[in-house]
């Protein structure tokens, strides 16, 4: 048999499982709401003009915190749309939210106002603008459950 | 005939050789006669182009999609890992493929006993049929791999020369599979051989393969979860497709750096097709090309010159057993004849493996993946179509050789005519084998397809379902074999065992597809109003249409061979 016929029945084998699963299932309309029981942040990843960079691992201390060194990368930077997209600087904070099926996995990044950094919530990214720096960072479940995961962030 | 042909001459005459080789095998496998025509050039150009963009465009869409719903990163990307997985698994594809077509065209193709009486070295024919390889190697990446990396430079935003450095690399990656492929021809050969001479090895190999792939699917079952639901379950099913990427990264680092060859590294935010590791893996890619060649040279090369210069029709010890004749009808002897054929060169097994083995393993599997999705009416309908369209693929790909039946008996092809009796019953004889396997796998697909869907929709449905199938590939069989009546290709399989490009396969295979997708198109429309209702309508459409190929089939019979004489 034709190698290319083989790839195309292959294919299409494959994809009959997505197409029934994607448009076939049952409508769940009454399905019970799973809250969050956790949210865990283990690394943040440099983020910069859609593209991701190095990442960085958190070392927990001795309360029980998770703590991040970041280089920064030396330039002047300003608070404006054009001047956040061009910042090097730009770091994503990698959570994750326990279980995989929660209803609602939906976080907020909270950290104090500064005019040395920019919280983006609905990236869950903090552009730097100045160094040296610490930045003390809760992200907390926003579907009721309660929960937060503290981290700290040094820019140096 | 001894290995002493002195290479005389200087080295621009054995490259002239080299050349004068290389194009007239070019000019025997592929149609090259649109050459010297400016209007079928300029057409065949013309279609090339439209096949590259549309297999660029699906390549860039898929990527785009992957992107927009974050299917392998949570950032607007697609990892190079992904596209170093699918380029993996085409260069192994490649590789098996490969290795079975060099074992026929290197060491078992009846033009080398033609090609060594020409006036060049044993390694000037040697190297001429390599390069036809990869000449055919190029050819086929032009149709897929290449416009798959070009859909995804320009899904990812790459720079213009990225293009040009895709074409570069390709001419020097193209070498790497059918290299590969001439040092795995080896043991191939030795492999082939050795199952040919002793049959019960033969058939305990197969056995093996049956059994192992029977264990393998089973084994996939047992993994199948009870609940698939892709869009409840993205979360962990994410993680889990990182894992496996990481996991294949690292195994296969080499292929990894191959394609970062290709595509370029990322480097903080930015991909750079050129950094400190492209010189090391061109470096790395260019001492394996250069060491596959010399092992070719030193290992294939006297093999391949010792079997072209062997003529192993006549090598044979016939052990003849006498036996009492036994007169029998020509059609049943013309049947036992193909049989026998077919046996001992393993098409009627590879065929029955297919058909009555793996087709309704394949099926079983499908419809347990289905059975764990919890789906609604439209669900379920799209799963029958699915299971039609898949079963019918399957079965009708199996006909695409008998677009060649009677063109493979090259130059004994008028044999067909000079027997005593009539030419359909020599001809249909050649097809019997078909006939018979693909009711065999038809039925065993069905009894697997009435286990899930019988209750479902009902007995009567699921015989439809069985009768549908069978005609439709029937109807296929028989339209096949009418190709190579009407446009037979007995000079190409007189002096080549195998041709690559068979127009009548070709249009075998495009109609396999189109059938396959109107009866899926027809049983999703028709399945809507009623199950019954549809079946009988597509059963009776497929039964009407059998009739009509196969009566169609008995006319040419008559026109082309009565015109012939």
């Amino acid at each position: 048999m034709k190698k290319v016929v083989i790839i195309l029945i292959g294919a299409i084998y494959i994809g009959s499982v997505f197409i029934v699963n994607f448009f076939g299932l049952q409508i769940d309309f009454f399905s019970s709401f799973t809250y969050q029981e956790r949210i865990e942040c283990n690394t943040i990843t440099r983020f910069s003009g859609g593209m991701s960079g190095n990442t960085f691992e958190g070392r927990t201390d001795e309360r029980g915190m998770k703590n991040f060194t970041v280089k920064f990368i030396d330039g002047e930077y300003t608070k404006d749309e054009e001047g956040l997209k061009t910042n090097p600087n730009t770091l994503r904070l990698d959570y994750r939210v326990y279980p995989d099926n929660a209803t609602d996995k939906s976080v907020k990044i909270i950290a104090e106002e500064s005019k040395y950094y920019v919280v983006d919530n609905t990236k869950a990214t903090i552009t730097v603008l100045d160094a040296p720096l610490g930045i003390h960072v809760t992200i907390s479940s926003a579907d009721g459950s309660n929960l937060s995961e503290k981290i700290y962030i040094i820019i140096y | 005939m001894t290995e002493r042909v002195k290479e005389k001459g200087s080295l621009k005459r054995t490259l002239k050789n080299l050349i004068t080789l290389v194009v007239m095998q070019l000019k025997e496998k592929m149609d090259l006669s649109y050459l010297g025509n400016f209007r079928k050039t300029l057409f065949k150009a013309v279609y090339f182009a439209i096949e590259f963009i549309v297999v660029t465009v699906l390549c860039y869409f898929l990527f785009y999609f992957c992107k927009v719903f974050k299917v392998f990163s949570l950032a607007d990307d697609v990892p190079v890992s992904v596209v170093s997985l699918i380029f993996t698994l085409m260069l192994s594809l490649s590789v098996i493929f490969g290795t079975v077509g060099l074992v026929k065209a290197l060491y078992l193709s009846r033009d080398n006993l033609v090609l060594l009486t020409f006036p060049a070295s044993s390694s000037t024919i040697f190297l001429s049929k390599i390069i036809v390889y990869y000449i055919y190697e190029l050819r086929k990446n032009f149709m897929f791999l290449i416009p798959f990396f070009v859909g995804y430079g320009v899904a990812q935003g790459f720079k213009i020369y990225y293009y040009g450095w895709i074409l570069l690399t390709f001419l020097f990656v193209s070498l790497l599979p059918v290299l590969i492929s001439a040092l795995v021809s080896i043991p191939a050969l030795f492999i082939y051989q050795g199952l040919k001479r002793v049959k019960a090895l033969q058939y305990a190999v197969v056995t093996l393969g049956v059994l192992a792939i029977v264990g393998g699917v089973y084994y996939l079952i047992s993994l199948i979860p009870q609940d698939i639901n892709l869009q409840k379950n993205w979360g962990s099913i994410y993680w889990e497709i990182q894992g496996f990427l990481d996991g294949y990264t690292n195994a296969f680092a080499l292929l990894s750096g191959l394609t970062e060859l290709i595509v370029g590294k990322r480097i903080g935010t930015t991909y750079y097709i050129f950094n400190s590791s492209t010189l090391l893996y061109f470096g790395i890619l260019a001492g394996t090309l250069i060491l596959l060649t010399a092992l070719c040279f030193l290992l294939s090369k006297p093999l391949f010159y010792k079997m072209a210069s062997t003529p192993f029709e006549f090598k044979k010890k016939n052990e003849l057993a006498k036996r009492k004749n036994v007169v029998r009808s020509p059609f049943i002897s013309a049947v036992r004849k193909e049989i026998s054929v077919g046996l001992r060169n393993n098409e009627a097994v590879n065929l029955f493996v297919l058909l009555v083995i793996i087709q309704p393993l394949a099926v079983e599997l499908l419809n347990k993946l289905y059975s764990a999705m919890n789906t609604r009416f439209i669900g379920m309908q799209m799963t029958i179509a699915f299971n039609l369209l898949i079963v019918l693929l399957i079965n009708l790909s199996s006909n695409i050789t008998v677009a060649s039946v009677y063109s493979r008996d090259g130059a004994a092809s008028y044999l067909n005519k000079v027997q005593p009796s009539a030419y359909g019953t020599l001809l249909v004889s050649k097809i019997v084998i078909n006939i018979l396997v693909g009711f065999l796998g038809v039925v065993a697909t069905t009894v697997i397809f009435g286990v899930f869907y019988t209750e479902i929709i009902g007995l009567p449905s699921v015989i439809l379902f069985g009768v549908t199938v069978y005609s439709l590939f029937l109807a296929h069989l028989f339209w096949s074999a009418e190709m190579d009546i009407m446009k037979p290709q007995y000079e190409q399989y007189a002096t080549f065992s195998e041709q690559a490009n068979n127009p009548n396969e070709n249009l075998s295979a495009i109609l396999c597809f189109l059938i396959s997708f109107i009866a899926f198109g027809i049983i999703m429309f028709l399945s809507l109003e009623g199950t019954f209702g549809a079946w009988i309508k597509i059963c009776v459409l497929g039964i009407i249409f059998a009739v009509i190929k196969i009566s169609s089939y008995f006319t040419k019979i008559g026109v082309f061979y009565v015109g012939r004489e």
